[in-house]
C-alpha cells in the first residue's frame, strides 16, 4: 500500500492547509487540539475532517493548558482536581465517552484512543494505560453502534525500544489488545542536536515498526521530521511533516508550560539534495564558494521569494516552512509507491548523494555544525543496512 | 450437595475407573437422567485446585458445543471434587496421530479444532491443547477435553507470578508459559499449542521441537524458548506453521479470522 503523508499541525496551520491545497503535500491532517480551539475544528469542512486524524494529547492530563481548555472531555476539565486513581473511578468513562463522542461526530477517519506521558520504563506502563484510558475507551466504542477504524496512541522512548524484553512485552500487549485496529506511534527521541543520530534507536525503531505492520495493524507515525525517510523503509502506512521543529520532534514539553516566551528558532532552509536543513546564514558562504550552488537548490517559487535580497529572514515567514513541505514532501512522494526493499535501495540513493554533496561542501572549505551538517546520514545508512540485512535485502 | 457427592463415591467404590493420574480418575457410568456418562474425580487438598475444577465446569457448562463434552453437575465433598459429564466415545489424537498426514486431512482436522476454540477465544484459553485432550469420535470430528487449566482472561490467576512456569504440558506449552509471564497468556498461546499439533499430524507424529529429531541436548521445553524447531512439511503449509510456532505471541497470528483465511486459500488450491 502507498505511503500517505500526514501533516502534524501546530502553530499556524493554516500554512499547513494552504501547502496541501496549492502543492499537493499532505493526504490529511493530524489535529492538535494544544493548538487547535474545538469550535475552529467543528467548523473544518467534511472532507477535511473526513481525512483527519484527531490526537486528542492526554500526554499530561492533569492540566490543560491553551486551546485545550475549549475541550470539555480532556482530563483535567472532567474532573477538577486531576488523581490518577480518583479519575480512573469517577471520571474515566465519562471522558472516554465524550472524547470517542466528539470524534464519531466529527467523522474523523479513525477513532484514536489517547495515551498519557510516562518516562523511562515503568514497570506497570500497559497496565496503567489500560485503566486510566483504553478500556473507558473500549467500552464508550462498544456501545456505538458504528464506528471508523480504531488507532491506539502510544508514546514510546529511547530505553524502552532499546531494552529487549521491555519492547517484546510492549509488543506482545500491543498485538494483543483486543478492539484497536492500529497504532499512533510516537517515537521519542532527543531534540538535540536536530537529526537524530543514535543508529541503536534508529534500528530498533525499525524493527518495532516492521513487528507491529507483521501483525497487519494500520500504523501512523506522528511528530517525525526527516528521519520518516528511514523509517518509511519498515513500511508504516502514514508518515507525518510539520512546520515548526514541536511538530517534527515530540517535546513532551510544549504540553507542559506556555510557549509564548521561547525564542523563535533560527530560520533554516531545506536542501532535499544534502536531506538536512541549512543555518541561512550559511548560504552567502554556499553560493561564493560553491561552483554548483545551482545544483543544489531546490527550485520552486518559495526558493525564489526566499532569495529575493529584500526577503527578511525570520522565523515567522512561511516561505521557509511551505518549501520544507514542498520539498520534503516530494522525497516522501517519489518512495511512496515502492515496497520497502526498493524504498530502501532508493534512500541509500539519495544519502549517498548527499554525503557526496556534503563532501563537497567541506573540500570548499565551509565547516558545517552539527545541525547543519551531514553526520547523521551515515547513522541512518548503518540502521537502515542492518535492517535491510535482517530482510534479506543485501 | 455433599451428600450427593457421597452418594456417587459409595455408588463408585469397587468399580474400576478407565483412567487414573496424578489426583484423578475417571469411571464411565450409565445413568438414567443422562445416559452414559463420564464421572471425573479429584482430590484437592487446597482451594485453588478446588478452584480450578470448578472453573473448568463453569467453562464448559456456558458453551454449547459439539467440540466439547457437556457438563451436567459438579459436586464436592470436603477431599473430592466430582465433575459429570457427557462421555466421548472415541479415541484421543494420540493414538491417531499417523493417520493426518496429507495435508488436507491436517488443515481439516485444524480448522474444526479452531472452529471448536473460537468459542473460547479470545476471553477463556485453554492452555493444554495436546493430542490427548482430543477425542476423534467415530464420525471423525474432534472433542476438545480438560478444560483443568483454561483460564477466563477476566479472572485472577491461581498461579503465583514468581513460579517458574505456569500449568501447563511442557512439551505443548508456549514461551509465555513455560516462563509464566501471565499478562502475555492469550489465544495465541493455544494457537502455538495447535502449531505444535498440526506439524506432528504432517510429519507423522513427529514433535517438531524433539531434542532427538532435531540433533540437540536441549529438552523439548529449551527448544521451545530458544525457538529451536524442526518442520519437514509440505511447502505450501511451511509459511502458515511457522508463523503459527512464532516464538514471542506478536509473532503469531494475532486474530483467528487472518489464520483461518490462510487456512482456507492453502485450502482451494490443494
Amino acid at each position: 500500500m502507498a505511503l500517505e503523508i500526514y501533516h502534524q499541525l501546530g502553530h499556524n496551520a493554516v500554512w499547513n492547509f494552504d501547502s496541501i491545497r496549492d502543492d499537493n503535500t499532505g493526504d490529511g491532517v493530524i489535529i492538535s487540539p494544544r493548538h487547535i480551539k474545538r469550535s475552529k475544528i467543528e467548523a473544518y469542512p467534511v472532507n477535511t475532517r473526513n481525512r483527519a486524524i484527531f490526537d486528542p494529547q492526554f500526554f499530561l492530563p492533569r492540566e490543560a493548558f491553551k486551546k485545550l481548555t475549549t475541550y470539555e472531555f480532556f482530563p483535567a476539565n472532567i474532573a477538577n482536581e486531576f488523581e490518577t486513581n480518583g479519575f480512573i473511578e469517577s471520571h474515566a468513562n465519562d471522558c472516554a465517552e465524550a472524547c470517542v463522542n466528539f470524534q464519531i461526530e466529527n467523522g474523523f477517519r479513525f477513532i484514536t484512543i489517547p495515551t498519557r506521558y510516562l518516562p523511562g520504563m515503568p514497570s506497570d506502563f500497559s497496565a496503567n494505560l489500560e485503566k486510566i484510558f483504553i478500556r473507558p475507551h473500549i467500552t464508550a466504542l462498544n456501545s456505538k453502534t458504528n464506528h471508523n477504524q480504531v488507532l491506539l496512541e502510544i508514546i514510546v522512548n529511547q530505553q524502552m525500544i532499546n531494552d529487549a524484553e521491555y519492547q517484546r512485552d510492549l509488543l506482545n500487549w500491543l498485538t494483543g489488545l483486543d478492539g484497536i485496529d492500529g497504532i499512533y506511534l510516537i517515537l521519542e527521541r532527543p531534540s538535540n542536536p536536530k537529526q537524530f543520530q543514535d543508529e541503536n534507536t534508529i534500528y530498533n525503531y525499525l524493527r518495532f515498526i516492521n513487528a507491529i505492520k507483521l501483525n497487519d495493524m494500520f500504523l501512523v507515525m506522528g511528530y517525525l521530521g526527516l528521519e520518516s525517510l528511514v523509517y518509511s523503509i519498515a513500511s508504516p502506512d502514514i508518515v507525518t511533516i510539520g512546520t515548526f521543529e514541536n511538530t517534527r520532534v515530540f517535546q513532551i514539553d510544549s504540553f507542559a508550560e506556555s510557549e509564548t516566551d521561547r525564542r523563535g528558532p533560527r530560520p533554516r532552509v531545506y536542501f532535499s539534495k544534502l536531506i538536512q536543513s541549512i543555518d541561512h546564514g550559511l548560504l552567502d558562504a554556499f553560493s561564493r564558494r560553491l561552483d554548483d550552488y545551482n545544483e543544489l537548490l531546490d527550485h520552486n517559487g518559495y526558493q525564489v521569494e526566499m532569495f529575493q535580497p529584500e526577503f527578511k529572514w525570520h522565523f515567522t515567514k512561511s516561505a521557509i516552512y511551505k518549501h520544507h513541505l514542498l520539498e520534503f514532501s516530494t522525497q516522501l512522494r517519489n518512495i511512496a509507491e515502492l515496497d520497502g526493499r526498493q524504498r530502501f535501495e532508493r534512500v541509500t540513493e539519495m544519502i549517498n548523494i548527499a554525503n557526496d554533496n556534503f563532501r563537497r561542501i567541506s573540500e570548499a572549505g565551509i565547516p558545517l555544525d552539527i545541525d547543519s551538517g551531514g553526520n547523521h546520514l551515515n547513522i541512518w545508512l548503518t540502521a537502515m543496512n542492518e535492517f535491510a540485512q535482517d530482510q534479506g535485502w543485501r | 450437595m455433599k451428600d450427593k457427592a457421597k452418594e456417587i463415591l459409595n455408588y463408585l467404590e469397587g468399580k474400576t475407573p478407565i483412567k487414573t493420574g496424578g489426583q484423578k480418575r475417571v469411571y464411565v457410568v450409565n445413568s438414567k437422567k443422562y445416559g452414559k456418562i463420564a464421572v471425573k474425580i479429584g482430590k484437592f487438598d487446597s482451594e485453588k485446585v478446588l478452584e480450578r475444577a470448578k472453573r473448568e465446569t463453569e467453562t464448559q457448562t456456558k458453551i454449547d458445543s459439539p467440540y466439547f463434552a457437556k457438563v451436567y453437575e459438579f459436586l464436592a465433598t470436603d477431599r473430592e471434587y466430582i465433575i459429570v459429564e457427557e462421555f466421548i466415545e472415541g479415541e484421543t489424537l494420540t493414538k491417531r496421530l499417523t493417520e493426518y498426514s496429507e495435508v488436507k486431512d491436517a488443515l481439516d482436522l485444524l480448522n474444526h479444532l479452531i472452529e471448536g476454540l473460537k468459542l473460547l477465544w479470545p476471553r477463556i484459553v485453554h492452555r493444554d491443547l495436546k493430542p490427548d485432550n482430543i477425542i476423534i469420535k467415530s464420525n471423525g470430528n474432534p472433542v476438545i477435553i480438560d478444560l483443568g487449566i483454561a483460564r477466563l482472561l477476566d479472572h485472577t490467576s491461581l498461579t503465583l507470578s514468581d513460579q517458574g512456569s505456569g500449568p501447563c504440558t511442557p512439551a505443548y506449552a508456549a514461551i509465555e508459559q513455560l516462563t509464566n509471564r501471565k499478562t502475555d497468556i492469550d489465544w495465541r498461546t493455544d494457537q502455538f499449542a495447535l502449531g505444535i499439533i498440526t506439524s506432528q499430524l504432517l510429519m507423522k507424529g513427529q514433535h517438531p521441537f524433539d531434542p532427538k529429531y532435531i540433533g540437540n541436548r536441549n529438552s523439548y521445553a529449551d527448544n521451545i524458548m530458544s525457538g529451536i524447531y524442526k518442520i519437514e512439511v509440505p511447502k505450501v503449509v511451511s509459511e502458515l506453521i511457522k508463523k503459527m510456532l512464532g516464538k514471542e505471541p506478536h509473532q503469531r497470528f494475532r486474530k483467528p479470522e487472518p489464520l483461518i483465511e490462510k487456512l482456507n486459500k492453502i485450502s482451494e488450491v490443494l
